[in-house]
Formats: C-alpha cells, structure tokens, sequence
C-alpha cells in the first residue's frame, strides 16, 4: 500500500513535471510580446521602446527560453514562484490570496451537485422509466448543456437584480456564494445524476440484490444499504474527474460573478502575458488535479474492498 | 416596466435589511435608516467600480490607480481643459534654454502620516520615479534642492515637455516611509484629499478622508474602489445599489441608465483616439494615394451614428479641438466622398475588373488588424464594409493586443485599427510616438524630415506659440500624408447612483475628482 502510495505520487510529479514544462514552452509560444502586454497593463498606456527595453533587460526576457525554464525549475523547487510581472508581487502570495475562493466555489459547487444529483438519480433509477425518471433525465440534460455564462447571468437577473437577494458579484460572505455554486453544480449535477442512475441499475439487476430482496428487506433498505454502496464506486471516480471540470468551469464562473480566484488570476495573467503567473496558476491547478485523482484511487478501497489499489491480489 | 424593477427590488432589499439592521448596520452605511435626521451623523462610503486590476501599491507600478482615486498627488497637474495646472508646486520655471526647471512648493503640505513637505522629500521621491522602468527614456539629468521650498530638475538637452511629463502619476510625491529598505512599498503614504486605509490585491482598495488635507477635506467619509472587469457586471451593480459608480461603459449603456430614476449617466468626450495605422513600407498602402482613398471611403460621422451610438465624435485630427488648444483647427478633414477614392484607386493604377481591383495582376487584397478594446472590433467591420465598397478585398483578423504590436514592429502589415489616448500627459510631443522616424512606437514605417525636425524643434522651446505653430503643420503634413488616418474620437460613460452630486468628468480622467463629490445616504 505504501509503496504503491510512493509510486503514485512519484508518477504524479513525474506528470507535473510534464505540466509544467508543456506550459512553459506553449506559453512561450503564443505570439504576443510579454514586455509590451504587462507594461502597457502596469502603466495603462502604452510603453516607451525605453520602457520596454529597460523591462526586458529585469525580467531576463533576453536569455535563451531554456535557460529561462530551468531557472524557474529550480525556484519552484525551492518554493520561490517569481514575481508577477505586471504588479512586482510574488506570485506564491497571489497564489495564496486566491486560491481559498476557488476552492470554496469548488467545494461549495461539488456539495450542490452531489445534494441534488445523488437523490435525483436514486429516485430515477427506483422510479425507471416513470415520470419522475423522464424529469430527471430532462433535467440532467439541461444542467449539462445549459452553459455556465449564460445560466450564471440568468441567476444574476433572477436571483440578484429581480429578487435582491444576492449580490452581484464578488467574494466575501456566503450569499457571494450561492449564485456561482449553483451556477456550477447545475452541469456537473447533471452528469452525476445520470451516472448514479445508470449505476443503481445496474447493481439492482446483481445476483445479490435479488438475495437482499428474497429475504424479505424492505425496498428502502435494499436500495440505500446494498445497492447504493456499490454503486458509487464508479459515481466517487466520476466526481473526482468532474473535480477537473470544476477547475475549467471556475474559470468562467469566476469570470461571470467576478469572483477574484484562480481562474479569474489566470485569465488575466493571459492576457498580460504575465508567464510568472500564468506557471504558478497552472502548477497549482495541476497539483490540485492529480491530489485529487489520487485521493479518488484510495476513496475505493473504502468504498469495495475488493479493489486491491496495491495490485498484488487478483 | 423600467420603473417598476427597481422599485420591487428596492422593496425586498429595504425589507431584508430592516431584518437584518442589528448586525450589518455597520457595514451597510446608509442602507439601514429610512429616517433623513439619522443619516447626517452617519458615516459616508462611496464605492466606484472600474475594470481596472488595483495589484500593486507601488505608486512607479500602479500609481495612476492611487492619482485617479486622489490618495497620491504630483508636482503639477492635468487640468479640465487639458493643460499643466499648479499641484504640490505653485508656480515653475525654465531657464538655461529650458534645461534648468525650478519648482516652488506650496508650504502647507502634509503627509499622510503628519510629516511636513519640503524640497528634500520631493526630492528624494522624484529620484526614485526618475529612476523607474515607468519613466525611462525621459532625459533627466538631475534633481536637486535649490532651498527648501524649491525643486530643481535639470535635463540633458532642452526638453519642454517636462512639467506635462510631471502630472503622471508615477511622479507623484510619495513619502520615504511608505519603502523599506529593499524599496518594497510597504504603506502608501501620500499628500492627496483621501489616505490610503486597507487593500486586497486585485479586487479593492480603500481610502478614508484625510483630515489635514491643505485643499478642502472630501465629503466622503470611506471611498472603495474596486474591480469589476466585465461591463455589464459594473452596470448591473450599479442598478443593484452595489456600487455608486460605475466607470468606462460605452454608449450604448446611456438609454439603460437613463431610463433608471435612481442613475445618472455623465457622458463625455476623452481625448482618445481611434486610428488606421498605414504600413506606409509595402504594398498598397505604401502609395499615399492609395492611402488617401481609402480615407476618402470613410464615412466617419456614419461610423458614429450606425454603431457608436452617436459617442464619438467623428475625428478630423488626432485631437478633439473641444479638448485641447493643441488640436490643429485648420486641419482639411477627409470628406466621405466614394466616388473620389475610386478615382484615386484608378489613377494609382487599381483597375476595376469583375472580380475586384487589380494592378499588374495583383488583386487589391488588404488585412485589417485590430484587439478587443474600446468598440474597436464593431468599428473594424464597418471599415471593411466602406472600403470594400470602392474596392479594397479587406480581410478582418483580431488578434490581441501585444500580438499586433510585435508583428507590426517586425513584419510588413496592411493597416491596423488601434485606439490611445493623446493626452495622458498633456504635451503634443506625444505626436512624436506616431509620426517621428525614429522615436514612434506606432509602427506605420513613416519617414519625413521636416516631420522629424519640427518635432525636435518644439522640444526646445518653452514659447507656447511657438510650439503650437510647429506641432499645427506636423498636424498638418500628417493630415496630407496620412501614415496614421484618424477615424474617431471617443465618448466615455459614467454611470452614478442619483443622489451624488458636484461629479465633474476630467476628460483625461487621470483624476476622478471624488473629494469634490457629494453622496448623500440612500434611503
């Protein structure tokens, strides 16, 4: 178990690694002069060739890209994460700044989406092929297509210019929260929902199902205390992989409600061509996807101890 | 309908706060008590939003975050009508053929922190924003205390446009204490009308009163700023009693914030620009006549009216004559006139053919460049729309920002449409950034002499006159030659809540003004 732990998380470097290196050279890529984009964003006007020079020759925007790559390398590693060009702050400070309204949206919208999916989707699948099911399934595919922008400004309309009842936009206190937390629980809502569905299904269809309903159980019983536990192996590793998507969709959600977080940082750091940033961003991001991914691995052992995670049972 | 939102709104918020008064009566400033006499003793917030990223307080990094918000202020100042006004300085001068400058300070300064003004301070300040990335290239030779009441700045050559060069922000007189000694700003200590209090980095920043002000002491009591990038999210904020001004919304928000009882909208025009920018080195617009025509194609006033909302105005020159003195008003405007650009098109040699304009086989294709700020895409496809309607095949590409500006610099181009303001610092030397040879940073490849020499020449001399006639036939020469095609200026919208009073827009909006504004409470 431990040695497998090892593995893993030497494999998750391995890929963070990857991550990083792939951003930096992408990043480097893109056509856009990083000297221009971050002064014209500092000064709010346009730079000097003076200006820019002078800014070039600070950053080391004239060294080789990469020497520049294992400079950076070599900092992370000793937990230094550059300074941000546009604002001379350390982009770890940044980092820290934003990251706990992420992942209060993250949290806060995966708590949605697992409030309103796993019942939906228990009821669905009990009630297969009823109205309630029809709804549901209605429902799913609504959360899933409708996209974030365009549900998160209804929900602004609705919910804080007609209703009053939230603000705006923002972070700060809860009702900051509700808004961009529905606004990204609705589609990960949806696919869980079908996905716990499909899965109760299946496990009510199973050998020992039938041997929990022959002795008499109640349906209840059958349903939440046999079926269900098994069929949220595959709905826990669907919830772990959406935990990407809920990343991705912070992105635009934050955009939307304005919400100073990751994703927010991150798209203005494109913009600016702030690479200090942008990296540190990324990094963070892809910490957080593989901790989670590995945190899934170990939820099913719990879950169906059959699963053998270190791999040396059949 | 408008009417009845906000007054339903409005219900369900004062019933939600009633509930809530005890414990949010603080934070809610005037939101809580209906009744006018309580309200007088209340402390006064006034909260802007603009989409600005206030992350960083250091004043050489994000200083005009602070100017705007009046915590931080410079030697001199831009004035409504865009000229050099008197700020920590009253009254200045050039000797030694306008390379020796000396700056009188007012004697009744004090920083934030209580400390006095004096000549060594500023001093030690201007060395510092001299020094910056923010102000490099400028050919400042020295600053220096001439007593203690006067700051001496001496430059390499005589340079003019100095004082314009000292109303930007990054010259605003900061304290020595607000560094450590890394030159880490640690607290901002200023001389303006608010005190810096408190920030988040990225999304707020808030000032209080300063008491001790030597102007007169704001009405505001507590003035966040903070960031909402997003237009509609300023407006919607606005409308929802979140903010009590929302900054830089195009025209087409001014019906909306019209038809709202509660909003006022202040509209009006900023000297910024948006242009054609000619690649005057290639084909076809390294033909001036081809260059011509396609101004000629223009409809300018139409621009305006069918997609600005009548926010523009149309531009003749590269400033607004209503703005400033040094707009050349002689200037010969390009008329709309189609059937002249075709005839110039012709005599170039462009030929009409079925299948569009071609000279010596080669077609009459153009790319048109542009970014997304300041309605620029909206105004790029009714250019493409005019210009092909005389015969210009033209491609639309937008491409950000920094993009452009690289592969314009390095690559031969067609025209790009770009928008900047002429005045953020009030010196037409600014013109030398488009049509000098050597020193413009836009990139039209434009070469001439006399351009060049005026533009030196101006540099040198103090005489108001004098400059003004050289920088009217730069103006002048640029209008004949058009390496740069001026298309229109723009209109800026500042939506308030109603009840703020004595706002007065400063067209180069390198001030808000918010210590001459008054709020009363909402009730």
């Amino acid at each position: 178990m431990s040695r497998h732990l090892l593995r893993r998380v030497g494999g998750a470097v391995l890929v963070l690694f990857g991550v990083s290196a792939l951003t930096y050279g992408f990043v480097f890529l893109t056509p856009g002069d990083p000297a221009v984009a971050a002064l014209s964003q500092q000064l709010g006007h346009q730079p000097s060739a003076a200006a820019v020079e002078q800014f070039r020759a600070t950053h080391g925007l004239n060294r080789p890209l990469p020497v520049r790559y294992a400079d950076w390398l070599s900092e992370v590693a000793r937990g230094d994460f550059g300074t941000s060009y546009q604002s001379g702050r350390p982009v770890r400070s940044m980092l820290v700044q934003r990251l706990p309204n992420t992942v209060e949206l993250a949290v806060a919208s995966t708590v949605v989406a697992v409030a309103v999916a796993v019942p939906a989707g228990v009821t669905s699948a009990v009630r297969a092929g009823g109205y309630v099911d029809d709804l549901t399934r209605v429902a799913s595919l609504v959360g899933v297509s409708m996209p974030n922008f365009w549900l998160g400004y209804l929900l602004i309309i609705g919910g804080a210019l007609q209703l009053g009842l939230f603000p705006v936009s923002g972070a700060g206190d809860i009702s900051h929260l509700v808004l961009p937390a529905v606004t990204l629980g609705s589609g990960m809502a949806g696919v869980i929902a079908r996905l716990v569905r499909t899965s109760i299904l299946d496990t009510l269809g199973t050998e020992y199902v039938r041997t929990a309903r022959s002795k008499g159980l109640h349906e209840r019983v059958v349903v939440y205390k046999h079926a269900f536990r098994n069929a949220l192996v595959p709905v826990v590793t669907v919830i772990g992989l959406q935990f990407g998507y809920v990343l991705n969709g912070a992105v635009v959600v934050e955009a939307v409600f304005q919400r100073p977080g990751l994703g927010t940082l991150l798209v203005d750091a494109v913009f600016a061509r702030d690479y200090p940033v942008v990296q540190g961003v990324t990094l963070l991001v892809g910490v957080a996807f593989v901790s989670v991914n590995l945190l899934v691995d170990l939820t099913y052992r719990y879950l169906d101890p059959r699963i053998d995670i270190g791999g040396t049972r059949p | 309908m408008n009417e009845a939102r906000p007054l339903r709104r409005r219900t369900v918020l004062s019933v939600l706060t009633a509930a809530s008064l005890g414990g949010l009566a603080g934070c809610l400033g005037g939101a809580d008590d209906s009744a006018p006499d309580a309200s007088e003793n209340e402390s006064t917030t006034f909260r802007v939003g603009t989409q600005w990223n206030p992350d960083s307080l250091d004043p050489l990094v994000k200083g005009w975050v602070f100017r705007k918000l009046s915590v931080i202020e410079p030697l001199v100042i831009t004035d409504y009508d865009a000229s050099v006004a008197p700020g920590l300085a009253t009254d200045w001068s050039a000797t030694d053929e306008s390379r020796q400058w000396e700056f009188t300070l007012r004697d009744d300064v004090t920083f934030h922190d209580g400390t006095p003004l004096s000549a060594a301070l500023a001093v030690e300040s201007l060395r510092r924003s001299f020094a910056s990335t923010s102000l490099a290239g400028l050919p400042v030779e020295s600053v220096s205390a001439a007593d203690d009441r006067t700051v001496r700045i001496r430059t390499e050559r005589p340079f003019a446009p100095l004082p314009a060069h000292l109303t930007r922000a990054e010259t605003s007189i900061v304290s020595s204490e607000s560094y450590d000694d890394d030159g880490a700003v640690t607290e901002l200590i200023g001389t303006g009308p608010f005190r810096f209090d408190s920030w988040e980095p990225g999304e707020r920043i808030t000032a209080v009163a300063f008491e001790s002000y030597h102007g007169t002491v704001p009405s505001i009591d507590e003035l966040v700023y903070e960031r909402v990038a997003d237009e509609q999210t300023r407006l919607l904020k606005l409308e929802n009693g979140e903010l009590d001004m929302a900054r830089q919304l195009s025209t087409e928000t001014t019906p909306g914030l019209e038809a709202h009882d509660h909003l006022t909208a202040y509209e009006y025009e900023v000297p910024r620009t948006r242009y054609l920018v000619f690649d005057t080195t290639s084909t076809p617009f390294g033909d001036r006549e081809v260059r011509r025509a396609a101004m000629y194609a223009l409809d300018r006033a139409g621009i305006v009216e069918s997609v600005l909302n009548g926010g523009g105005p149309a531009a003749v020159g590269p400033y607004p004559p209503e703005l400033t003195e040094w707009a050349n008003e002689d200037l010969e405007p390009y008329a709309y006139d189609p059937e002249k650009a075709r005839e110039l098109l012709e005599a170039a040699g462009w030929k009409a053919t079925e299948s569009g304009r071609v000279r010596d086989g080669e077609p009459l294709e153009i790319e048109l460049w542009t970014y997304d700020a300041w309605s620029l895409p909206i105004v790029a496809q009714v250019v493409q729309e005019q210009l092909s309607a005389v015969g210009f095949d033209v491609s639309l590409r937008q491409l950000a920002y920094s993009t452009i500006r690289e592969r314009a610099n390095r690559d031969s181009f067609d025209a790009v449409l770009w928008s900047n303001s002429l005045l953020w610092y009030p010196d037409p030397d600014r013109l030398a950034d488009f049509v000098h040879s050597t020193e413009a940073t836009m990139f039209s490849g434009y070469e001439n002499e006399r351009v060049d020499r005026l533009l030196e020449a101006a540099r040198t001399t103090t005489h108001r006159a004098e400059r003004k006639r050289r920088y009217d036939e730069v103006q002048a020469i640029a209008q004949r030659d058009v390496p740069i095609g001026w298309v229109t200026h723009v209109t800026n919208v500042v939506g308030t809540s109603a009840d703020v009073e004595g706002y007065r827009p400063l067209p180069t909006e390198t001030c808000y003004h918010l210590e001459d504004v008054t709020h009363q409470s909402r009730a």
